[in-house]
């Protein structure tokens, strides 16, 4: 449900800038999506053309979606590493603590069309 | 094969809502109405400490309060019997409140003689995180029975709220929550957090909290 309410929110935004530019039919929506961001890539996919449904100028469209690494800076031994293969913990010297560098965000990026 | 047009577009998906959430805020300005968002869990007592915040406050401040739920209007009915104006907001199964429905909510309300509008958002503590709903500040309480460890397990609530509300500190004898960690870890996660200890069951540190928000619904609407 999480996610499907983010994909409201980028049929919206999507339809908007179609009418913007006068698109009359999106073929693909490239979205970047960090690991760290919290969603489920696959409910995306699975839901996008449930969503887009209600916007005529998406029907057939399709969701392309790229994922963003997530990497941390450890604030204790300033080790560099990446955050969801280590569980969240620096696998030098085990701590919590950490500067996230990226993949928190869930960026709308190119539309095809 | 048909050529491809390319639209280089390269913002967060919740853009087009953040810049919403602002105008939503400028109107509020303008009206001389503070809105407060409050966002916690199911059962964490949000109706309940509402009703004693607005039994220390409606003397002094002209409230609304919108109750967001996916279904049912048990909460609006109940902050109704406070005297104040109340209405239920139903978010058709979506687990959020977005600018535009709390705009919308807004409307319903009337805010032309409100000095205080509140958003009770869906029980939830993570989705309602990330939709920036208009609010002037957000609130967010957590439970004492829930646990200290929330804030290493939902850091984004934690980041974009402005108060905590720790909340049934009356039950802390029965439960292992550790008060020191709990403000160590959410002010880790937010250094500037205000962190007020509640009951709602039994009055305890109520009038701290409720004086606070006074003090900031005042210089919002001076």
């Amino acid at each position: 449900m999480h996610e499907v309410g983010m994909l409201v929110e980028i049929a919206k935004t999507v339809a908007g800038i179609a009418a913007k530019e006068q698109v009359e039919r999106v073929k693909y929506v490239d979205l970047e999506v960090g690991e760290l961001s919290g969603v489920l890539p696959e409910i995306f996919e699975q839901y996008y053309s449930f969503v887009t449904e209600e916007y005529p100028v998406l029907k057939d469209s399709e969701i392309r979606i790229h994922i963003v690494p997530g990497e941390a800076l450890c604030n204790d031994c300033h080790a560099l590493y990446n955050v969801m293969k280590n569980e969240g913990k620096c696998p030098r010297c085990e701590s919590r603590y950490k500067t996230v560098l990226g993949g928190q965000k869930i960026m709308l990026q190119y539309i095809g069309c | 094969m048909e050529p491809v047009r390319i639209i280089e577009v390269k913002e967060s998906i919740f853009a087009n809502n953040d810049a919403e959430a602002k105008r939503v805020r400028g109107e509020l300005k303008k009206d001389k109405t503070f809105l407060l968002n409050l966002m916690s869990s199911p059962g964490s007592g949000k109706t309940t400490l509402l009703t004693r915040t607005i039994e220390r406050l409606k003397n002094d401040l002209r409230i609304g309060v919108m109750e967001a739920d996916i279904d049912s209007d048990v909460d609006a009915l109940t902050i109704a019997k406070t005297g104040v104006k109340a209405i239920q907001l139903h978010t058709g199964g979506m687990c959020h409140l977005d600018a535009g429905m709390t705009e919308q909510g807004l409307k319903q309300l009337g805010t032309n003689d409100i000095d205080l509008a509140i958003l009770e958002n869906v029980g939830n503590l993570v989705c309602p995180a990330e939709f920036d709903t208009g609010a002037v500040k957000n609130a967010m309480i957590l439970s004492v029975p829930e646990g200290h460890d929330k804030p290493l397990k939902y850091p984004l609530i934690f980041e974009v709220s402005d108060v905590l509300l720790i909340n049934k500190i009356d039950v802390l004898p029965y439960f292992d929550f550790d008060m020191e960690k709990v403000v160590e870890y959410a002010h880790k996660r937010n250094p500037n957090l205000e962190i007020f200890s509640v009951s709602a069951k039994t009055g305890e540190g109520v009038e701290v909290w409720a004086n606070w928000l006074r003090a900031q619904v005042k210089e919002w609407n001076r």
